[in-house]
């Protein structure tokens, strides 16, 4: 039977101090921008619609110019 | 509907007006000639009528199955979001139960050697007035606890950045299919329509 304390029992190592963890570690927070928003549909829309106003502008002048040869032939 | 096929109306509305056009002009100096004409515009009139249904159904339905698609890419981004932390909560609860179940063995085996100490002391007859082994002992656990504390503080604070990353992640993904502009169908609608009626 032990007698003294330090036969007993290692007090100078009783718990060991876990070691020091680096949990961080980089991660991505980039928010991307919404994509083909609202404006851009409609800025889009209105290219679209431009062309198509183009498009008539032509062929009422193009009908226009008709007429007028004709009437002029006419005459 | 088939996005091929309604791009394909206004021509074949087209190539069927020239075709009648052609029609006419051949009849023309006939006796039936006015008829032809009158026929060929009528015909060149339904079709005009039927590329410009198809073409504004097109615009309509291209619009819903964009509000569809990003509805959906909305709901599987959030369902997403919902599991990652799910399993980040996961990580987390395990974490801690790892950290107290560290500690609870700390606390035992401490106490276990503070009693053998003081039982060795006892008989021994070795007992200090300061209890410094004691004391030494405890420090030790306290010390040993802390640093537990401090690794679960910093593994815990990981976890809320990988949160926050879940997060911006989700609305990236949310961002990326936008929902239909009404402003912008209108107007493709009434660009349709003034071409073709204009």
């Amino acid at each position: 039977m032990a007698t003294s304390i330090e036969q007993s029992v290692n007090w100078r190592n009783v718990t060991k101090k876990p070691d020091y963890q680096v949990a961080a570690r980089q991660v991505d927070t980039f928010v991307q921008p919404q994509q083909n928003t609202r404006g851009v549909q409609v800025a889009k829309a209105l290219g679209q619609v431009a062309g198509d106003l183009g498009q008539v502008a032509t062929r009422k002048a193009n009908a226009q110019s008709k007429a007028e040869e004709q009437v002029s032939l006419l005459e | 509907m088939c996005p091929p096929l309604i791009a394909a109306i206004p021509a074949i509305a087209s190539a069927a007006g020239g075709t009648a056009a052609a029609a006419g002009t051949a009849a023309a100096g006939t006796a039936a000639a006015g008829t032809a004409a009158a026929a060929a515009s009528s015909t060149a009139s339904t079709m005009m009528a039927l590329s410009t249904i198809a073409s504004v159904g097109s615009t309509i339905m291209g619009a819903q199955a964009q509000n569809d698609m990003a509805e959906a890419n909305a709901r599987n981004a959030n369902q997403a979001k919902m599991i990652n932390d799910q399993q980040i909560n996961l990580q987390e609860s395990q974490l801690q139960e790892k950290a107290a179940q560290e500690k609870i063995d700390n606390a035992s085996t401490s106490r276990q050697a503070l009693a053998r100490a003081d039982m060795a002391a006892i008989n021994s007859g070795g007992i200090l007035n300061n209890d410094a082994i004691g004391q030494s002992i405890m420090r030790q656990g306290l010390v040993a606890d802390t640093g537990i504390s401090q690794n679960l503080d910093r593994q815990t604070a990981q976890l809320g950045m990988d949160r926050l990353s879940n997060k911006n992640k989700a609305q990236s993904r949310i961002n990326s299919v936008s929902t239909a502009s009404n402003t912008a169908t209108g107007l493709q609608i009434a660009g349709t329509v003034a071409k073709n009626y204009a």
